[in-house]
């Protein structure tokens, strides 16, 4: 078994997510039997699982321990719910309900929203008015958590998970912790044969995790560690034989341009330190694998993209004269590293040169990144031109409707929009920056790589292409040539250098 | 069913509770059913029922009826191999009453085992990275969790947990807050039956209790054995027959019983609620008759109260013909060791007739507030031949009473003195400062017990020095056995049956 380590899958995904769900694609394509592992908890994440149809395909470290895998529930919902004696319910503002005992209100009870009065949480009070405890149900329609509190202080003391028969089976509990803070000081967690283990931090927790799901699964099993450092140290610390496999998912330095001598990516530091540890250190492309070998020749580094290209998709060309040629799109979330001001700047110079050039850019927002990006399109009276379109799955959709695509980023790891737009024949202006778009984009075959932060050279190249019909249409057959590199075959071939190993020499 | 509600069953009892275990026992050998029900939150109540000599059945606690324990059905678990804990702990047991549980280096826990049993687990305190303790866990000696607390960081208890033994699923939690640096109970959430239920004060899940244990029982009779249960019994439904009964003096003055204030104990349930009993039961007729003519009654009409005051004797003796020879001289006091001014007198008396007969010794049995300061008079005066033995467990006691040539007791004031009519039924005769309602009511023409009028300190020791100038006491012993077969266990029932109470 495979399993592909990540923190939660959720609606709006990374890139580490999409490598993932990509990857796992490609497992199951090759009959190899495999797993997404995420470790947080998140209550109603189970929706979007079902929109992805990934339900069978995540084993979630609180669900594991909550038993709630292939159960179906009966949602508890307002109707369902049994009052205390002699308690009465009152509806008081929108999705929100009170218990009413001799005069007080005991329960604050909060339905999810778009349900038939399905029970989000509910608050216990006493009466003062102050929480006891608050029970959090599950979208699914468990009772799943239950926050226990100090009235005296306010304090959140007890986390408490329950499994689906009601029996807490993980506890955090809140004490002084050593900068005089009340925080969690101990984790508990009834793991296998009902034994309450103990440990220091979330990391332990983890770990045994991993231990336990590794044993159930017939032990030796393949552990690709997604997100290096959220579970740095469980990592490492498996007490059963495993295959442990890092992945770079991004720069691992942080100045690329000095990968000697520049500091490591804090996300990233645990892995190398430890690189001993991991059968293999994957970097999605060939330019960081170069680079990481450089500084540490003896590293197992291996290049393997993250994505690929359907066989389908190869086979889906869009007719050049049916798309909108001056419309260019941005897939990619609204961050400081994705540089989307840069492309309001150009975008100023294109409209001098292409009057009805117009600009889509399409990703969630990252921190107060939009409401910049935002702030930068009024300024510069872009309102009718560029259009913020948030986060979509189906971005694809547009990729066969615009005329190019630009990724101005400052830094990347792999890039699955550029693939994904070259996949789609799209001609595209990148940031030429590591790692990712020189891998990516031929320039001037597929498209072009520009310059870090070089506004005007962006601007030209973007008109370039707009304003000739011949060369964009070239530009677009090249693509969906060069993106055949990466069919599922291609990808795979990378794959097996790993799964042979493991299958092959270490299973035997 | 006839059910005696206590609080609790300890290994240090009071006269209550004797009294009671004495009524349960009694009506077990008649084929009344009854039971000893206690009330109180303590994992330890499984062993005190089996040093009392009774069965499981007998006794009923209010919180193991919630947590199933008579119907526990898994294996099990007293000693550390057995905790669902993980292997790689390691414990050190070095110790005789705890062991220390660590995971490499770190403490995780402590275990305490259950007094006068061999490394069984008892309770467990767990102890967070940063030493502190966060977590107890209560082990019952039949060997299952049977409750956990949790603790806040400002280190007080914040909920109490019961467990259903089979289930381990939590069945009811007490919640705790604190009030003018007081732990105070707030808050009892329990689920019973599929429902949930919400109390705000112990004496409301007492009475949801008593209303759930009696409910299939049509002929449910409740006999409250403390004061300060009737309102918990009272606010039960109506039909069930409610008793209370007056284990104490029902005034302040001991010397006044029938015009002075009421004692406090009783303002809810004579002077608020005395309607709402069935029937109030006193230990003696002399009682009763003062309390009807506290209450504005007439002594002897027991349709002039609100509710019927029967007298029942709480006393129950089986005299036995002596079967070892009395010990020459010995002199023995059993009960409570609160009263230091009054057990001052039963030394001296003592210590003043020991120079006259030197073959004298005092066994002074009991516990109480006085006892260190009685003990550390005798050793500084060096007066010889006093024993200290503490709380005698009731065979101990009997051969301590047997063996006894004279009983001597200076005390104030008791509705019934149960060690004293034990002592008589042990052929020992007694010598006793008069007080309500004891010596003189019990032996009106003092063919057994002597009686001196209370605090005369120089008559006492008078009476103890005429008692051992003459060496034959058979008199006098025999009498004694024949004032304790007044109450033996034919002559107490017949007292119950005149209540009605019996059916």
């Amino acid at each position: 078994m495979y399993f592909f380590v990540d923190t939660i899958v959720d609606t709006q995904k990374s890139g580490i997510e999409h490598a993932i769900i990509r990857r796992l694609e490609l497992f199951k394509m090759h009959n190899k039997d495999a797993k997404i592992i995420t470790t947080n908890y998140h209550r109603t994440v189970y929706a979007s699982l079902t929109t992805d149809g990934l339900n069978n395909d995540v084993i979630n470290l609180f669900d594991y321990y909550q038993k709630v895998a292939d159960v179906p529930f009966t949602p508890a919902t307002l109707d369902t719910l049994v009052l205390p004696e002699h308690a009465l319910l009152k509806k008081s503002v929108n999705h929100q309900y009170q218990v009413v005992l001799n005069h007080k209100v005991i329960m604050q009870i909060t339905t999810f929203a778009d349900t038939q009065k399905q029970i989000d949480l509910i608050r216990y009070l006493d009466d003062e008015g102050k929480t006891i405890y608050i029970d959090y149900y599950d979208i699914r329609g468990f009772l799943s958590k239950r926050d226990h509190y100090d009235t005296n202080n306010d304090w959140l003391t007890v986390e408490q998970w329950l499994d689906v028969t009601g029996q807490p089976v993980i506890e955090n509990y809140h004490q002084i912790n050593f900068d005089n803070k009340v925080d969690v000081t101990v984790y508990r967690l009834r793991g296998k044969d009902n034994v309450w283990y103990t440990f220091d931090g979330v990391q332990g927790y983890m770990r045994h995790f991993f231990d336990e799901l590794n044993l159930a699964y017939n032990g030796h099993n393949a552990f690709i560690f997604d997100r290096a450092s959220e579970t740095a140290w469980a990592s490492t610390h498996m007490v059963t034989p495993n295959y442990p496999i890092g992945h770079f998912h991004n720069s691992h330095v942080t100045d690329t341009d000095d990968i000697m001598h520049s500091s490591l990516n804090g996300f990233f530091t645990f892995m190398i330190k430890n690189q001993d540890h991991f059968h293999y250190m994957i970097s999605a492309t060939d330019t960081q694998t170069k680079d990481v070998l450089a500084r540490w020749p003896k590293m197992r580094a291996i290049t393997i993209p993250v994505s690929y290209v359907s066989d389908a998709q190869l086979a889906n060309q869009v007719d050049f004269a049916k798309r909108e040629k001056h419309t260019l799109i941005v897939a990619a979330r609204l961050a400081p590293e994705k540089q989307q001001i840069d492309v309001v700047k150009a975008m100023v110079q294109v409209r001098k040169q292409v009057p009805d050039a117009r600009a889509e850019f399409w990703g969630y927002p990252n921190g107060d990144y939009g409401d910049q990006v935002k702030k930068a399109i009024k300024e510069a009276h872009l309102e009718d031109v560029i259009s913020l379109k948030g986060y979509s799955s189906t971005v694809n959709q547009e990729m066969d409707r615009v005329g190019l695509s630009v990724l101005s980023s400052r830094m990347e790891g792999f890039s699955l929009s550029i693939l994904e737009a070259q996949s789609h024949g799209l001609p595209q202006v990148v940031n030429n920056v590591k790692y990712g778009p020189s891998d990516l984009v031929i320039d001037g075959q597929d498209g072009f790589l520009v310059e870090n932060n070089n506004i005007d050279m962006l601007a030209a190249k973007i008109i370039a292409i707009m304003s000739d019909e011949q060369l964009q249409t070239t530009l677009s057959a090249n693509a969906y040539t060069d993106a055949r590199r990466y069919s599922a075959e291609n990808v795979w071939r990378q794959w097996q250098v790993v799964t042979d190993d493991y299958e092959n020499n270490y299973l035997k | 069913m006839h059910y005696f509600i206590n609080y609790s069953l300890v290994d240090i009892n009071s006269s209550i509770e004797h009294a009671a275990l004495m009524r349960l026992k009694l009506f077990k050998s008649n084929n009344l059913a009854a039971k000893y029900i206690t009330l109180n939150w303590d994992y330890l109540n499984p062993l005190r029922v089996k040093n009392q000599d009774l069965t499981d059945a007998d006794v009923v606690n209010m919180y193991d009826f919630f947590a199933n324990t008579a119907q526990f059905k898994q294996t099990p678990r007293h000693h550390l191999a057995d905790l669902p804990l993980p292997n790689a702990w390691t414990w050190d047991n070095s110790d005789a009453n705890q062991a220390t549980i660590k995971e490499g280096d770190r403490v995780r826990a402590k275990v305490h085992y259950i007094p006068g049993l061999v490394e069984t687990t008892g309770k467990i305190d767990y102890y967070d990275t940063f030493g502190k303790h966060y977590r107890t866990e209560y082990w019952d000696p039949r060997g299952f969790l049977i409750s956990a607390e949790l603790y806040s960081a400002q280190g007080n208890v914040l909920e109490q947990v019961l467990y259903d033994v089979n289930t381990e699923q939590p069945v009811l939690t007490r919640f705790f807050h604190v009030v003018d640096n007081q732990v105070v109970l707030y808050r009892l959430q329990l689920n019973h039956a599929g429902q949930t239920y919400t109390f705000n004060h112990e004496n409301a899940l007492i009475s949801f209790f008593l209303n759930v244990y009696t409910q299939a029982d049509d002929a449910a009779v409740l006999y409250v054995d403390r004061p300060n249960l009737a309102q918990p019994v009272l606010e039960m439904r109506q039909t069930v027959q409610k008793v209370l009964m007056v284990p104490t003096l029902h005034t302040s003055d001991p010397d006044d019983q029938v015009t002075a204030n009421l004692n406090n104990e009783y303002y809810y349930s004579i002077y608020e609620h005395l309607r709402d009993f069935d029937a109030v039961l006193v230990a003696t007729e002399h009682q009763a008759q003062d309390l009807r003519r506290w209450l504005g009654g007439s002594a002897d009409d027991l349709t002039s109260t609100k509710t019927p005051i029967y007298a029942v004797s709480r006393a129950i003796t089986h005299p036995t013909a002596p079967t070892e020879p009395k010990t020459a001289g010995k002199i023995i006091y059993a009960g409570l060791l609160n009263d230091y001014e009054a057990l001052k007198d039963i030394v001296v008396a003592y210590s003043k007739a020991k120079k006259e007969f030197p073959h004298l010794s005092l066994v002074m049995a009991g516990y109480g507030e006085a006892y260190e300061q009685l003990k550390n008079d005798v050793a500084k005066q060096n007066i010889a031949d006093i024993s200290f033995p503490g709380y005698l467990q009731t065979p101990a006691l009997a051969q301590e009473l047997k063996t006894a040539a004279l009983f001597l007791t200076t005390q104030k004031g008791d509705v019934q003195p149960l060690t004293l009519l034990q002592a008589l039924s042990f052929s020992t005769p007694v010598i006793s400062y008069a007080f309500n309602y004891g010596p003189r009511d019990i032996d009106p023409d003092q063919q057994a017990i002597v009686t001196v009028s209370p605090r005369k300190r120089s008559l006492l020791v008078k009476q103890v020095v005429h008692f051992f100038a003459t060496s034959d006491h058979q008199a006098q012993q025999q009498a004694a056995a024949t004032i304790a077969a007044n109450y033996s266990p034919t002559k107490v029932l017949a007292q119950y049956q005149a209540t009605g109470l019996l059916g």
